[in-house]
């Protein structure tokens, strides 16, 4: 593993620094400049109206999406590029498979493998990326399940669970990388709202075991209860970003107060 | 009273007179005029046609300078032989009489299909040269013999030689039977199989021959002089003039009334043993055609021949022979397919063109021209291309090889765009989800992507899988002993083909049958809603069966297809 790139000593204090990002979907811009650093330990929310791009962020964190320009520093690693020449040049895929693995990454729709039970799908990656022998896997992951509370569901196919327990599921199965950032594209978007405590509690305990996290989530109440710091991103930009009672409480910014205020309407 | 007596006896005797003279006329006339009067001059038991040259007349035409089948008697001036007879008892079948016009050999069909004749019996061989002119009832068995490369280097001079060795032969001729004969005498002799390409055409056969993927060709004698003939300083006959291939009375095509006429009448003739006696009268030892030869074109339906042929070996051995090549090409085509597919979604134009190129190319022309152009083009690149004629060899594909190419390249195609529908049905937050656990593309394709397309992929596959089982006839035409083929090959000669075709059919039923069932199985096991066996263990049959009472909402039953 190469740490510690051209960077240097900074990036060590930082899971995370992007720098000046820039996305755009053709003639769409969905980051205009975007600058994000996240240390180690903490807790990142993300917070803004739909379309504000900040999914796309997290997208491109570990590279599902391809940035047009800035750069991306995860554990002082440039993400999906490589540096010739003072040219961006995009990594080969082993590089980007390396990297991501190293980065959990948690969909709204859950995106569990169908064709698989809990348990395969909680060993896949590890058995076949990491190479891990399954003994030593499936151990892992029954302590995993253990962890998210669905041990009795181990052999059961996805389709069988409900929308917390699949997004569980998902999150043990994203732990069992041993990652070293977490990545949550609005876990709980897609649950009906009886489902969304469970997954919520999962979120909260990772937290306070100190995994680094970066959350977009529309649910402002947990935003305030775990963030160490929040990000108010509006048109493809940050609008504020600061500890939480400065944004929830004293925001700055009339568009963040807008936005929360109609949040708390609705 | 007693002038009255001899009187009356003398009526009776002039009458048993008269009779007797009568029948002695009668016998002496069918004699004379031809000699057909071996067995009862029995009424007519074969519907004459009605579009005859002269009514209540069958005009027959004949080159008669060929004795003993037909020549002029000296004697008499009038027309003879064992044809003639045979032809003179045909028509007596139909309540005809038979007159018999001298003709030229070589434009004797001509003359048949200028109406000149209503038929043509002139120990015309049967060539497929000629039935494209005419149809023929065989009725006699001429020599054959065998053509071989110039020098005749691997010193063949009968059929016994041929063990081991690549023949060649035109389908539903006789030749082809006795190299079954001889290929079963090696075989008991343990000496290695005859291996027979057996083709529609002659030219094909002696084209086998040419293109050296065959040692010999064997065909009706007259045949291998043509083609010796033709072909200078190429050839050389192997051995001498044996066995006999048929030869047939002539019928012009598409006159279907006057050929069911005569093979029916030919077949009672066969059947009553008229036929036989004709050989004794004439001295004629060999030749004589065996009686189931000739039973099919009568109109009834051979159940005799379809029982002996649907549980024997040559059936048995043809559907394996269909099913194998099915399998093997229908594999080759899903791997083909798979990268075809991959190549097509490639966001590179490198990949995906060749691709495009290549489905466009095979969903766009026959599958019988591509077979066909392995087959019989490929050999001939090097000649024309000049190269070194030890390298010829190499572009002559055997059967096998080109049916196998040619089925799974084709099929590659059409699984190619299969599989693209099944990739592209797969929600893509599946390759994301992969990939974000730090999956490489084939990683994730293979354990992830595929799994989940391959039950999407099953069912058009299924429908594939049917039709190659019944593409793989298109192989007849080189030769390949599959179930259409054998079919043909076993039917043609015995005027069976319906029948066997029908065994055939039988055949091609219970392979897509099986393989429903196969294709069922299947796409259960790739069903994400299948219960898994956990479960299974805890529910009751009800609930499997039915779904009834499940505990758990979400989940519903087993019938209940999810989302």
């Amino acid at each position: 593993m190469s740490t510690i790139a051209e960077n240097g000593g900074a990036a060590t204090q930082h899971m995370v620094r992007a720098e000046q990002i820039v996305k755009r979907f053709g003639s769409l811009t969905i980051l205009n400049g975007i600058d994000l650093s996240v240390k180690h330990g903490q807790v990142v929310v993300i917070i803004g109206p739909s379309g504000s791009g900040k999914t796309t962020l997290l997208r491109c964190i570990n590279h599902l999406e391809k940035i047009d320009s800035g750069r991306i520093y995860v554990d002082g690693e440039l993400v999906g590029y490589r540096l010739v020449k003072g040219h961006m040049v995009e990594s080969s895929e082993g590089d980007i498979a390396r990297m991501r693995a190293k980065i959990g990454f948690v969909f709204q729709r859950f995106n569990l493998f169908p064709h698989l039970t809990v348990l395969e799908n909680i060993i896949e990656a590890p058995v076949h990326v990491l190479g891990q022998s399954k003994a030593e896997a499936t151990e892992y992951a029954t302590a995993l399940l253990d962890k998210v509370g669905l041990t009795e569901k181990v052999h059961v196919y996805p389709h069988k669970l409900s929308g917390g327990q699949q997004q569980r599921v998902a999150i043990a199965r994203t732990l069992a990388m041993k990652p070293k950032l977490m990545l949550f594209d609005e876990a709980t978007s897609a649950l009906d709202p009886e489902l969304v405590g469970e997954v919520l509690k999962v979120m909260r305990q990772l937290a306070e075991e100190g995994m680094t996290m970066i959350v977009v989530t529309h649910e402002m109440a947990f935003a305030r209860e775990i963030a160490d710091h929040v990000i108010f991103m509006d048109k493809a930009v940050i609008v504020e970003q600061g500890p939480p009672e400065q944004i929830f409480n004293q925001a700055q910014n009339e568009r963040t107060r807008d936005f929360l205020g109609m949040i708390h309407e609705g | 009273m007693s002038r009255q007596r001899p009187a009356s006896l003398s009526i009776l005797l002039m009458g048993s007179c008269i009779i007797l003279s009568l029948l002695l006329t009668a016998y002496n006339n069918s004699n004379s005029t031809s000699s057909a009067a071996i067995a009862n001059p029995a009424m007519p038991t074969v519907t004459a046609p009605k579009d005859l040259l002269t009514l209540g007349t069958l005009t027959v035409g004949s080159d008669t300078t060929y004795p003993p089948q037909e020549f002029i008697d000296t004697a008499t001036g009038q027309a003879t032989g064992f044809d003639i007879d045979l032809i003179t008892a045909i028509a007596q079948r139909m309540g005809l009489k038979a007159t018999i016009v001298p003709a030229g050999f070589d434009t004797i069909i001509d003359s048949l299909n200028a109406k000149r004749f209503d038929v043509v019996i002139s120990a015309v061989a049967i060539s497929d040269e000629r039935k494209q002119k005419a149809d023929f009832v065989p009725y006699f068995n001429a020599g054959a013999s065998l053509l071989v490369q110039k020098g005749n280097p691997k010193h063949i001079d009968s059929t016994r030689d041929l063990c081991g060795l690549n023949v060649g032969v035109q389908k539903g001729t006789v030749e082809q039977d006795y190299l079954t004969t001889a290929d079963k005498a090696c075989r008991a002799q343990h000496k290695a199989a005859i291996n027979l390409t057996i083709l529609q055409n002659q030219t094909d056969v002696v084209q086998l021959l040419a293109t050296g993927r065959v040692a010999a060709t064997y065909q009706d004698s007259p045949i291998t002089d043509y083609y010796l003939q033709q072909n200078a300083g190429r050839f050389d006959v192997g051995g001498s003039v044996v066995n006999a291939v048929p030869e047939g009375i002539a019928i012009r095509k598409g006159d279907t009334a006057m050929f069911n006429a005569v093979q029916t009448a030919f077949n009672q003739l066969q059947a009553d043993g008229t036929y036989r006696k004709l050989f004794k009268k004439w001295g004629i030892t060999s030749g004589e055609l065996p009686l189931n030869r000739s039973q099919g074109a009568t109109g009834v339906f051979r159940w005799d021949i379809f029982w002996q042929f649907l549980f024997s070996p040559f059936f048995l051995r043809a559907a394996w022979t269909t099913l194998w090549i099915s399998v093997v090409a229908q594999f080759l085509g899903i791997v083909i397919g798979l990268f075809l597919a991959l190549m097509r979604m490639s966001r590179f134009p490198f990949l995906n063109w060749p691709a495009r190129a290549y489905i466009w190319f095979f969903r766009g022309s026959p599958l019988l021209v591509q077979v066909l152009v392995l087959f019989d083009g490929l050999p001939r690149i090097p000649q024309a291309l000049a190269l070194d004629p030890r390298l010829w060899q190499a572009f002559v594909l055997g059967p096998i090889t080109v049916v196998l190419i040619a089925f799974s390249l084709n099929e590659g195609a059409y699984m190619a765009e299969i599989i693209r529908a099944g990739i592209t049905s797969v929600d893509v937050g599946q390759m994301e989800a992969a990939k974000s656990l730090g999956m490489r593309y084939a990683l994730a394709m293979r354990r992830i992507i595929l799994p989940q397309a391959a039950r999407v992929i099953v069912p058009p596959l299924g429908n594939e899988f049917n039709n190659m089982l019944k593409t793989t006839s298109i192989a007849s035409v080189i030769g390949l002993l599959e179930l259409t083929n054998t079919a043909q090959i076993f039917g043609s000669p015995t005027f069976t083909t319906f029948e066997l075709l029908l065994v055939a059919t039988l055949y091609y039923l219970l392979l897509t049958t099986l393989w429903s069932y196969v294709q069922a199985w299947i796409e259960k096991r790739l069903d994400p809603n299948r219960t898994s066996k956990l479960d299974l263990q805890k529910k009751g049959w009800t609930q499997r069966m039915l779904g009834f009472g499940s505990a758990d909402t979400r989940g519903a039953g087993t019938l209940v297809s999810g989302h």
